[in-house]
């Protein structure tokens, strides 16, 4: 009886695993290496990555130097009331579909959107601009971040802030020398799922930003373009987003992870 | 740091089922250890002295400089502070060399206190590789090491097997003496108190039942739940082989015991009031220890009549103590056999 229990146990993750692989696989193999190499190096692929990374890497840097803080606020305070609402709120663009953020941006920073008026007299036209990529980077990936920070924060132990304070450092210090580096592992692996969140944006980009080549152009919205015109291209578009992304993992995965909860050993997500 | 930094504290605060109101006062040098049942409030008290607990009312003075004064809206920082805290974990920073934790408070001691407790081989491990007495040694090199003026240890050795709290205690005792500040600490265990020559206050539910030393708390128990708290005798000396394979140990309030368990140098005897008999003349028996004194006091705790006699408090009934006759100033013997003593170490 035990023996298919286990059996099945395999069937199941044999299964998982073909399923999830074969796509990642198809994309590599439908078209010799050579081919996906010159493809890559063709004028439209480069300027959908140059577009894909300036942004992603904008809104990053946004959502990392706000979120940060922000999460260590919400962290950190665990008592006040609202808190829960706030958080919430803040998870809301995690369960919203890509299609609403963007309608959604487009309605509060539209020419007549919410915001429009008070922009255009600043001069500021965001749709359908690179600031659009990034705006809408920032709204559908941050709580990705968000989420995981705030996470790691509340596991790291109050007392080792508390031990930091009796040593005569601040609140600013203890935050750098002892929260931060505990956190660290956990802040990376945020960042890595809000990159790729990010790096695969598509829907609401489209509709807030369009899909205009070396402007507002990137990968996905890049491998939508190609698809009816030459197939082999946005297949290699494919292949470099499965290399990003497989770069990013392992690159999280390298991360030390320290157990803010004790005085031990790092806990290595590799075992 | 001078000889007149005395910690002046008075703490007042609703914890969660009853208010905090505790007043106490550390002398520099001294040990002044708060015991007592686990939530009585002792750990409040220590956080709100280093400033990791805002107490509603009170008043905390180190010296000349005010800490904690809601009146005068004084409220310094921790970091402010002059505290050195050893936290009951330890709370190292896991991410950092134990060299690179003592330094943290900045200070140019950290190699000196990294020598003194004995663990430079130690340092540029990190605290997940080490033993619980090393991270203890690490915790109180670094709480060291800022030379604060007040220490706190929070249960400093309830985190250690058994065998390594009796020689860790025995450090600590050492190192404390050559500090010279105020000492607060908190334990649930009089042992690691009288450990550290400690003057001991019994909190529970927030207040202070009975402030004395161990020896005047067995005598003169406030309460039933001090009697419970205190336990045992605990008679210090110096032990060397003795006769027929007992110890003999030499106290230091004079005359000799033998006991049963094997033990060397410093050591406590301990023996738990109940096995201790009074009686009006030395009776004769191999094995049979007798210590001369005079009846200190006498106190009814329960059924029984808690005798004090010079160090030793013997747990007797009411009858026999009517029997005796016994008045405090009276001469008497207090008998207990070697195999009723245990013998622990002492720094």
């Amino acid at each position: 009886m035990r023996h298919t229990f286990t059996i099945a146990l395999w069937l199941a993750l044999g299964l998982s695993l073909a399923f999830l692989m074969v796509p990642v696989v198809a994309v590599f193999l439908q078209v010799p290496p050579g081919e996906l190499v010159d493809h890559v190096r063709g004028p439209v692929v480069r300027d959908a990555v140059i577009v894909s990374l300036r942004s992603n890497v904008i809104a990053d840097v946004i959502i990392v130097v706000v979120g940060t803080p922000a999460a260590y606020l919400l962290a950190s305070h665990r008592a006040f009331p609202g808190r829960r609402v706030l958080v919430t709120l803040l998870e809301l663009p995690l369960v919203l579909p890509p299609a609403v953020a963007g309608i959604g941006l487009l309605a509060a920073f539209g020419r007549s959107g919410l915001l429009g008026g008070e922009l255009s007299t600043l001069g500021i036209h965001v749709p359908f601009t690179e600031l659009a990529v990034v705006l809408a980077i920032v709204f559908v990936a941050g709580p990705f971040y968000l989420r995981q920070a705030i996470a790691s924060f509340e596991a790291v132990d109050p007392r080792m802030v508390a031990a930091a304070r009796t040593l005569g450092a601040g609140p600013g210090r203890a935050f750098a020398r002892i929260v931060l580096p505990l956190a660290g592992g956990g802040l990376a692996a945020g960042w890595a799922l809000a990159f790729a969140r990010g790096m695969g944006e598509f829907g609401a980009t489209l509709i807030f930003a369009g899909s205009l080549p070396g402007v507002t152009q990137t990968l996905p919205l890049a491998v939508y373009a190609q698809l009816g015109q030459d197939f082999g291209t946005a297949l290699a578009i494919g292949a470099l987003l499965v290399v990003i992304s497989a770069a990013i993992l392992l690159a999280v995965k390298a991360v030390p992870v320290w157990d803010p909860t004790s005085s031990s050993t790092p806990v290595s997500r590799h075992r | 740091m001078g000889p007149d930094i005395i910690l002046d504290a008075r703490i007042q605060t609703p914890l969660r089922d009853f208010t905090l109101d505790v007043a106490l006062v550390a002398r520099p040098g001294e040990v002044l250890a708060l015991a007592g049942p686990s939530g009585a409030g002792k750990s409040s008290f220590l956080l709100a002295i280093a400033g990791l607990l805002t107490p509603d009312d009170g008043r905390i003075a180190v010296g000349g400089t005010t800490w904690f004064d809601p009146r005068a809206r004084v409220n310094l920082a921790p970091e402010r502070r002059s505290v050195g805290l050893v936290f009951q974990e330890y709370a190292l920073f896991p991410h950092m060399s134990v060299q690179a934790n003592v330094a943290f408070g900045g200070s140019g001691r950290a190699h000196e206190m990294i020598a003194r407790m004995g663990i430079a081989h130690l340092a540029r491990a990190r605290p997940g590789d080490l033993s619980g007495g090393e991270r203890q040694r690490v915790a109180l090199a670094r709480a060291l090491a800022r030379e604060p003026v007040v220490v706190l240890l929070d249960e400093p050795f309830a985190a250690l097997d058994p065998v390594t709290r009796t020689e860790v205690r025995g450090e600590v005792a050492a190192v404390l003496a050559g500090v010279g500040v105020p000492v607060v600490m908190v334990t649930h265990d009089l042992a690691d108190a009288a450990a550290l020559g400690a003057r001991i206050a019994v909190l529970e539910q927030g207040r202070v039942l009975q402030e004395a030393g161990h020896a005047d708390l067995m005598a003169r128990p406030a309460s039933a739940s001090v009697a419970r708290l205190v336990g045992a005798n605990l008679l210090a000396g110096t032990a060397r082989p003795g006769p027929s394979g007992l110890t003999e140990v030499v106290l230091d309030v004079g005359g000799v015991v033998l006991s049963g368990e094997p033990g060397s140098g410093r050591v406590g005897v301990v023996v738990d009031p109940w096995e201790v008999v009074v009686a009006r003349s030395r009776p004769g028996g191999s094995g049979l220890n007798a210590i001369a004194g005079t009846v200190r006091s006498l106190a009814p705790v329960g059924n029984r009549m808690r005798v004090a006699v010079g160090p030793v408090t013997a747990d007797i009934t009411r009858l026999s103590a009517e029997r005796l006759a016994l008045r405090e100033g009276d001469a008497v013997e207090v008998v207990f056999k070697a195999l009723a003593t245990r013998l622990v170490p002492l720094g």
